[in-house]
């Protein structure tokens, strides 16, 4: 009945245009974490992931995040990047090279196009997510975002876990995750 | 001023479905115009059987294709999440507009998990899985998108190409939206699709 309080308030709050969450939290070491949610999964899924904001009033770092092992079993920072040249094996990269310049004597929506149809890939945040003072850092879909791994059951709407989030120099932080269809 | 009034207008004629025809789609149209009509893969139901599935729209309606692969925790949710806000949205011009979506991770992707997967966001979506990688491979260049793994740190990195694919009933790979797009766009973009169509 909680639970299903809590969604029906957050439902209310997204309806009305409000951007922040329930569970958004003021900081008291200078660390503010707003707009948490985590996207719904299927049942075939076996990973998720959590998206948030996260403004430190002095330079930290987001060291780790981690959640209860009757939710996933590991939770890693990751970054969805667009496959550029470097990225890729040598072969593709010659491949990719000559079609961009195949595209540039074209016309502009070509080239365009070859822009946007860059493979995405994903990859770990080494060493932590770095939080310049006083600068929002978003994670959000295609972006950053805290990969769940091995989930242990299916994300549905209108529940919500905990997350804990450690920091190089704040101190660790629980917030409460909200399993949102869309994002708010 | 009349441009704002100018905006609410247009507001108000795409919230009330009648599509506004001068509009640009968001999606791009390329030029020339691929043609997918004859590229075929196997559409695959949970218990492993399959059948050829040529990319070609119902009468009147529009095809949706997606390459994705069901561990992808982030691009391809969000894309699947914003076909199936579209879809809805469009109401019973909804029914036109059918989901395909690829797979491109079959080691992991068994037929009962894809159809499970992709039908958890699209009911009636078809779950193609090519375990011939030749195929596959040419029915990606035909839509122009990529794919593959590569060894980082000896990790397995899958990456692809998160556009979504509209084909017509002629198979025509008529638009193309890049990942990003918003649901309330690609519905947008339906809408004028599904009017032409």
């Amino acid at each position: 009945m909680t639970v299903t309080l809590a969604g029906l308030a957050a439902m209310a709050l997204v309806a009305a245009g409000c951007g922040d969450t329930v569970d958004a939290t003021a900081a008291g070491d200078g660390i503010e974490i707003t707009g948490v949610w985590a996207r719904t999964s299927p049942a075939q899924a076996s990973n998720g992931a959590t998206y948030l904001q996260i403004t430190s009033e002095s330079a930290d770092r987001l060291v780790s995040a981690s959640v209860s092992s009757d939710v996933a079993a590991v939770v890693e920072i990751h970054e969805t990047v667009a496959m550029d040249d470097s990225a890729m094996d040598d072969d593709e990269a010659m491949e990719d090279d000559a079609m961009e310049d195949d595209a540039m004597e074209d016309d502009a929506m070509e080239d365009d196009a070859m822009e946007d149809e860059h493979a995405m890939t994903m990859r770990e945040v080494a060493g932590g997510l770095v939080l310049p003072a006083g600068e929002t850092i978003t994670l959000e879909p295609g972006g950053l975002h805290l990969m769940m791994l091995d989930l242990v059951s299916p994300l549905v709407p209108d529940t919500s876990f905990e997350l804990e989030l450690t920091f190089e120099v704040g101190e660790p932080r629980t917030v409460t995750v909200e399993v949102l269809e869309d994002a708010p | 001023m009349t441009r704002s009034i100018a905006a609410l207008l247009a507001l108000l004629v795409v919230a009330t479905a009648c599509g506004g025809k001068a509009e640009p789609f968001v999606g791009y149209a390329r030029n020339p115009t691929p043609n997918v009509a004859d590229v075929a893969l196997p559409a695959v139901e949970a218990d492993g059987s399959e059948t050829e599935f040529a990319f070609r729209a119902q009468d009147d309606g529009i095809l949706l294709v997606y390459f994705g692969y069901i561990s992808c925790p982030d691009v391809c949710p969000t894309t699947l999440a914003d076909v199936r806000r579209a879809v809805g949205a469009l109401g019973d011009a909804g029914e036109r507009t059918d989901l395909a979506m690829i797979t491109i991770d079959t080691e992991v992707d068994t037929p009962e998990i894809l159809t499970g997967y992709v039908r958890s966001f699209i009911p009636d979506a078809v779950a193609v899985r090519s375990v011939d990688d030749d195929r596959l491979r040419a029915a990606a260049d035909a839509f122009g998108a990529d794919y593959g793994k590569e060894e980082v740190d000896g990790e397995a990195k899958v990456f692809h190409t998160g556009s979504l694919y509209a084909v017509d009933p002629i198979g025509d790979l008529v638009l193309t939206w890049p990942f990003g797009t918003s649901s309330d766009d690609i519905r947008g973009d339906l809408e004028r699709l599904l009017e032409e169509a």
